[in-house]
């Protein structure tokens, strides 16, 4: 069987914003990749069940996480998130690119942006990203 | 429950579905939007907006339903967008129509508007069609389909929320029907200020219509309108000689005239009798006889009742008397004229022929309101004012000061007949529902037809049109359902589906189900209620009350429960209805709620499904086997359905989850549910009430035939009515009319026109009596021929204390032949307190005066009395007024009167006497004619006696020997004998003598007559000839009379006035004329033997001996030179 990304379940969707996050900041702990589908399970007094399906669209979502980040980059993120013009928090899809099956997603956030300063080191101030979820809206385009 | 397609039943069936809410979203500017809870790029549908062809738009008047046409089918595909959001699924409930409910289903859901690109307002009053798509992985149907209208938007937070209800309740909002109110027609009308309008009948209807006064509807002008002045006691008239239009005025209603010179012609007149070319108005309206000429208006308000929109015909079978009016009376019509003919063609018709039948009752017409509508309305003529034998009134019945509406069974042309479903379907459209099934509603007209139900009855006040409609449901024991158009299912007690706890969903995999049950019974509960309906030809506008049970026989506890049933004239059919609705009313005994999946997808509210408790192994989770039997001592107690675990409910409400699970509230009743075609009750046949005798209301106003009247006549009514032509009058002989007295109240028996023949001698009862003809009528009664005895056709037997009065009728005598000795009479009188005849006519039988009286046999000595009254015991009063006696033996013939008035009377050809009265104490006998009697004219034996302004003339030329003649013989005590003119001519007689005047025994004034007198004897043969001849009255006056004299008589007395025995009297002022061909002495004044002490002066006379002769045995006194 031939490796099966979300690419493979995904339709095309144009980001709302074409400025896709710096490939250079990669995620820095295991990438949870969650999938589902909008079923509904009935389950009859007698124990037989009905299978509702709402929808086949597949449901991904993305879990990220980066504990040590320069400020630089950090900023980056922060910045992407907040800026009205870029992701504007979860209101806006943009361009992401995934580290690993190379493929472009159009994707928004899906949780809140928690960010941790640690004190300054010898490289200067060590910034941390909480886990981060990510809503893979299509394939982009 | 839906009517599935295998395909359908199949995906429901599955246990995998993937369903699709599509919702097409039009606002309210006709934008259309196709929008889902998620993305779906493309959906084949079918057209959201699919038109009826070949249908009338159901507001205009012309509407027709056939033929039906299919829908116009459209393929279209559409993306429909994600925006629907907070969208939890479809609430539908039943109807309730037994508790006046029609419930509505309804929807919420959000619309994303994210920058606010939309206006919610936009989309307030648009409509929203939802469909339900499901996929079982292979088939993909649409499974439902439901149409909202969005009620309000309620916009927040970049999305609004859409409130819909059912498209169906927007149709049910205000009063139905659309027709005007009554009330709103006239702005000038006063008319009860309430909900009745225009009706609306279906099938045949008997409710009440409202009438309306239009004022000044009926005008006619013109310069041929001319007045008739009131004479001698006639009508006044208002004629037009170009045109017959007057026909359309309404007798007894007032007119208004304007435009004559004459003042007095001027003004408000009532209406006694209209005609095509005459309006006769009451002799005292005060009219001056005015030619026409003057542009003369007339015009006149008159009432209507409204029938109906004028693009319907309407037939007309019966109007009744309102309920408010008190005792019932019903009139049919036997014609309805409008529009076989043209709308005035009758009415002149009716008045002016005689080819028409009296029945003629229902005029239509249209009428134009202040808004320039026009409506078809009625004038029910009837009721015959002037008893002509027609029915010329219109039917008005008056309460305070408003006018009440009148019953009446009427039908509409182009109606949808009497099948509930047609008439429903005709309804709705009525009410701006275009989208009908009809296919549900075809089906459920076969199943009506099946029961044989059928509807008759009218919308004839406006009501909720929610009450209304449930109302109807209710009528024919039927849903209604709103889908994706109107469907009509009657309701079923068959179970649709049996749900198990493989249908009953439960939230986890461990513990309880979704399923809940609750007791509602209260104690006690009713157990029967009461039917509202009317029987077949019974005024809808009140009904009978009757119990029905809810179940069985059980009618043990009720309050006022009721079933309203207007249309239904079935008795079965009322009672099946109303049981089957008192069932789900009153039997109620738990709720059940519970979840299902979307197996049961295609149940409906209001459908019979049955709960089974025996899936689930020995366990009874859903109450089956536990309901109690609500009374031990019915009929159900050895009824073993409750041993079962199988139980039957009636889904309530439901509501579909976007999910498409399902949460189901449903009843369960006490009883099981009846069908329409299981129950069986007895018919109910209501007694007819025959009670008589009853207090009634006094009457007024126009008379009729009708039963009403009839019954008063009885007790109140001031006559009897006796026509010759059957089924006009109350009686049809006078002798019935006589004995049917005793039973009524009245004394008055009125002679309608015709010709009464009397079969044999006519006898009066024990009390007064009135007999008078018909007003203007021509009134004949015909006297019987018995040739072999004399015979007494009006007797009137010794009735003391009793009056009676005779008017306004002719009597004529049968010709026949005499057999000797035999006389008749018409009236023979021998009792009775009063008397009264007033113009009555009378042709008698008898000998005839040559040669006036051709038809009469010369010889005989017999014949008819008009009026013989001899009483045993002296009667009070006895009036002769204005009546003419022809022919005859004796005209009229008085005795033992206390005071008789004989007034302007005509007697003539009466051979023998004209009139004579004996033993009367007071007579007046003035201003009559008596002309052409044999023998006597005037003869009074009596007391106190007044004859004056007579014109007393004889005429006899036929041979005769020996018989005298007399003008007036007077023997009273006091007399007045002023003013009369009396002619006696005795031509070809022998030894006969003449007086113009004779008086005897008593005190007389003799003043002021004309006296003319003729014979002619033969030779040799005397005649004495006497204008006035007193004897034996003394102190009297004989004044100023003027006397003339002539003839050929050789031999005899020509005296002008001659006394015997007679004294004190003063004889001044006379004229004497003895003729100029005089053969004998004449004298003006005679003194006979036994005369004293008369005085005489200022007397001329013409061709007299001498004015004064003056024998042996008498003195007369000259006081003046001229004698």
């Amino acid at each position: 069987m031939a490796a099966y990304e979300m690419y493979d379940f995904l339709a095309k969707t144009t980001a709302d914003c074409t400025v896709r996050l710096s490939t250079a900041i990669i995620p820095q702990h295991i990438m949870t990749e969650i999938g589902d589908k909008n079923v509904i399970i009935h389950l009859g007094d007698d124990g037989s069940e009905e299978r509702i399906a709402l929808s086949n669209d597949s449901i991904f979502r993305l879990r990220l996480k980066w504990d040590y980040l320069k400020e630089a980059d950090a900023g980056t993120i922060v910045n992407h998130y907040y800026s009205t013009g870029l992701a504007n928090g979860m209101s806006r899809s943009w361009r992401w690119h995934h580290p690993t099956d190379g493929h472009d997603y159009t994707v928004r956030f899906d949780t809140p942006l928690s960010r941790a300063i640690m004190p300054r080191s010898a490289d200067g101030q060590i910034h941390q990203i909480a886990e981060i979820t990510l809503r893979i809206l299509g394939q982009a385009t | 429950m839906l009517s599935l397609t295998t395909t359908q039943q199949t995906i429901i069936d599955s246990k995998f579905k993937k369903v699709d809410w599509l919702f097409e979203v039009e606002d309210k500017n006709q934008a259309l939007y196709h929008w889902s809870t998620k993305d779906i790029p493309e959906v084949t549908v079918r057209l959201s907006r699919t038109k009826w062809t070949g249908i009338v738009d159901p507001t205009a008047n012309s509407i027709s339903w056939t033929p039906y046409t299919t829908w116009v089918d459209q393929q279209l595909s559409y993306h429909y967008e994600f925006n629907v959001t907070d969208f939890s699924g479809i609430s539908m409930y039943r109807n309730k129509a037994e508790r006046g409910l029609v419930a509505a289903s309804t929807l919420k859901f959000s619309v994303l508007n994210k920058d606010s690109i939309y206006n919610p307002k936009d989309f307030e009053t648009g409509r929203v069609k939802v469909s339900l798509r499901i996929s079982d992985g292979t088939n993909s149907e649409v499974i439902r389909v439901w149409r909202f209208v969005i009620k309000r938007t309620e916009p927040h937070y970049q999305k609004f929320a859409c409130i819909c209800e059912d498209w169906l309740q927007e149709k049910l909002r205000g009063d139905y029907p659309n027709t005007k109110l009554v009330r709103n027609m006239f702005k000038d009308a006063n008319i009860t200020d309430d909900n009745v309008c225009v009706p609306i009948p279906f099938g045949t209807a008997y409710v009440p219509i409202r009438p309306v006064y239009v004022n000044s509807n009926v005008s006619v002008t013109g310069t041929d309108i001319s007045a008739v002045a009131s004479a001698d006691g006639s009508r006044c008239l208002i004629k037009r000689s170009g045109a017959t239009d007057f026909k359309d005025f309404n007798s007894l209603r007032y007119v208004t005239v304007s435009g004559f010179t004459e003042s007095a012609n001027n003004g408000t007149f009532m209406v006694l009798c209209a005609t095509g070319q005459q309006l006769e108005l009451s002799t005292s309206a005060g009219l001056a006889t005015e030619a026409e000429g003057d542009s003369v208006t007339i015009t006149q308000g008159q009432v209507y009742y409204v029938l109906g929109d004028s693009d319907y015909t309407y037939s007309i079978s019966k109007v009744r008397s309102p309920r408010a009016w008190g005792r019932k009376s019903e009139w049919t019509g036997d014609y309805n004229m409008y529009p076989v003919f043209a709308a005035d063609s009758w009415v002149a018709r009716f008045h002016q022929s005689t080819e028409w039948p009296i029945s003629i009752r229902f005029l239509q017409s249209t009428i134009t309101d202040d808004d320039g509508d026009s409506f078809r309305v009625v004038q029910p003529f009837i009721a015959d004012a002037d008893n002509d034998g027609k029915n010329d009134s219109v039917g008005i019945w008056v309460s305070g000061d408003r006018l009440l509406d009148m019953p009446t069974k009427f039908t509409r042309s182009a109606g949808p007949g009497t099948n509930p479903a047609k008439v429903l379907e005709w309804i709705l459209r009525d009410m701006g529902v275009s989208q009908i099934s009809y296919s549900h509603f075809a089906t459920a007209a076969a199943t009506f037809d099946s029961w044989g139900l059928a509807w008759n009855g009218a919308l004839w006040y406006k009501e909720d049109r929610k009450k209304l409609l449930s109302r109807l449901l209710v009528m024919c024991h039927s849903n209604l359902v709103a889908g994706e158009s109107a469907e009509l299912w009657p309701i079923s007690a068959i179970s649709q589906k049996t749900v198990t706890g493989a249908d009953i969903l439960k939230q986890a995999d461990i513990g309880v189900g979704s399923f809940t049950y609750t007791d509602i019974r209260t104690e006690p509960s009713d157990d029967c209620g009461y039917m509202v309906w009317q029987q077949d030809d019974a005024a809808q506008d009140a009904f009978m009350k009757t119990l029905v049970p809810a179940k069985g026989a059980n009618m043990t506890r009720y309050s006022n429960n009721i079933c309203e049933l207007p249309w239904v004239q079935d008795s079965q059919d009322a009672l099946r209805l109303a049981c089957l609705s008192f069932q789900r009313q009153l039997m109620t005994e738990a709720t059940i709620n519970f979840s299902a999946k979307a197996t049961c997808l295609a149940l409906n509210p209001a459908d019979v499904i049955t709960i089974s408790d025996e899936s689930v192994t020995g366990h009874r989770p859903y109450g089956g086997g536990t309901v109690l039997q609500w009374s031990t001592s019915n009929s159900w107690a050895t009824d073993n359905q409750w041993d079962t675990l199988d139980y039957d409910v009636v889904i309530e409400s439901m509501v579909i989850n976007k999910d498409v699970s399902i949460d189901f509230s449903c009843t369960r009743y006490s009883c099981s549910l009846d069908d329409f075609g299981t129950l069986i009750p007895g018919a109910i046949a209501p007694a007819t009430d025959d009670t008589s005798s009853a207090w009634m209301p006094a009457l007024s106003g126009p008379l009729s035939d009708e039963n009403i009247v009839k019954d008063s006549i009885t007790t109140f009514k001031n006559c009897l009515i006796v026509s010759p032509n059957s089924g006009q009058g109350d009686a049809s002989s006078l002798a019935e009319a006589l004995a049917a007295l005793k039973d009524s109240n009245a004394n008055g028996i009125c002679l309608k026109s015709g010709i009464h023949v009397l079969t044999g001698p006519i006898t009066f009862p024990d009390r007064d009596v009135d007999i008078y003809g018909e007003a203007g009528g021509s009134v004949v009664v015909k006297l019987y021929d018995d040739p072999a005895a004399s015979t007494y056709h009006f007797k009137i037997a010794p009735k003391q204390g009793r009056t009676y009065s005779f008017t306004d009728f002719k009597i004529i005598s049968p010709e026949r032949t005499y057999t000797s000795g035999q006389n008749n009479y018409v009236f023979y009188i021998t009792g009775g307190k009063s008397f009264a005849f007033k113009n009555v006519q009378f042709e008698l039988f008898g000998k005839a005066i040559s040669p006036h009286i051709a038809w009469l046999p010369p010889t005989v000595a017999n014949g008819d009395s008009g009026i013989h009254a001899d009483f045993a015991t002296q009667c009070e009063s006895f009036t002769v007024d204005q009546c003419l006696i022809h022919g005859g033996r004796y005209g009229i013939y008085l005795k033992n009167i206390l005071n008789a008035t004989v007034t302007k009377n005509v007697m003539e050809y009466n051979f023998l006497a004209a009139f004579s009265c004996e033993e009367v104490v007071h007579s007046s006998v003035q201003n009559n004619v008596m002309a052409y009697f044999e023998k006597y004219g005037l003869t009074v034996y009596g007391t106190n006696t007044a004859i004056t302004g007579n014109y007393i003339e004889s005429l006899y030329d036929e041979f005769v020997e020996q018989v005298n003649l007399w003008g007036i013989y007077a023997q009273t005590s006091y007399g007045v004998i002023n003013g009369n003119r009396i002619k006696i001519r005795h031509g070809r007689a022998n030894d006969c003598d003449s007086f113009a005047l004779s008086a005897a025994s008593g005190v007389f004034s003799v003043q002021g007559n004309n006296i003319e007198m003729y014979a002619q004897g033969a030779a040799g043969k005397t005649m004495n000839q006497y204008a006035i001849y007193l004897n034996s009255c003394n102190d009297g006056s004989f004044c100023g009379n003027n006397i003339v004299i002539t003839g050929g008589v050789i031999t005899g007395a020509r005296d002008g006035i001659a006394l015997v025995s007679s004294a004190r009297n003063t004889i001044d002022n006379n004229t004497f004329d003895m003729g100029s061909a005089m053969a004998l002495s004449g004298y003006g004044i005679v003194g006979g033997v036994g005369c004293i002490d008369n005085v005489g002066e200022h007397n001329s006379c013409t061709n007299c001996a001498s004015p004064y002769s003056v024998d042996v045995d008498n003195l007369i006194n000259v006081r003046d030179a001229d004698a």
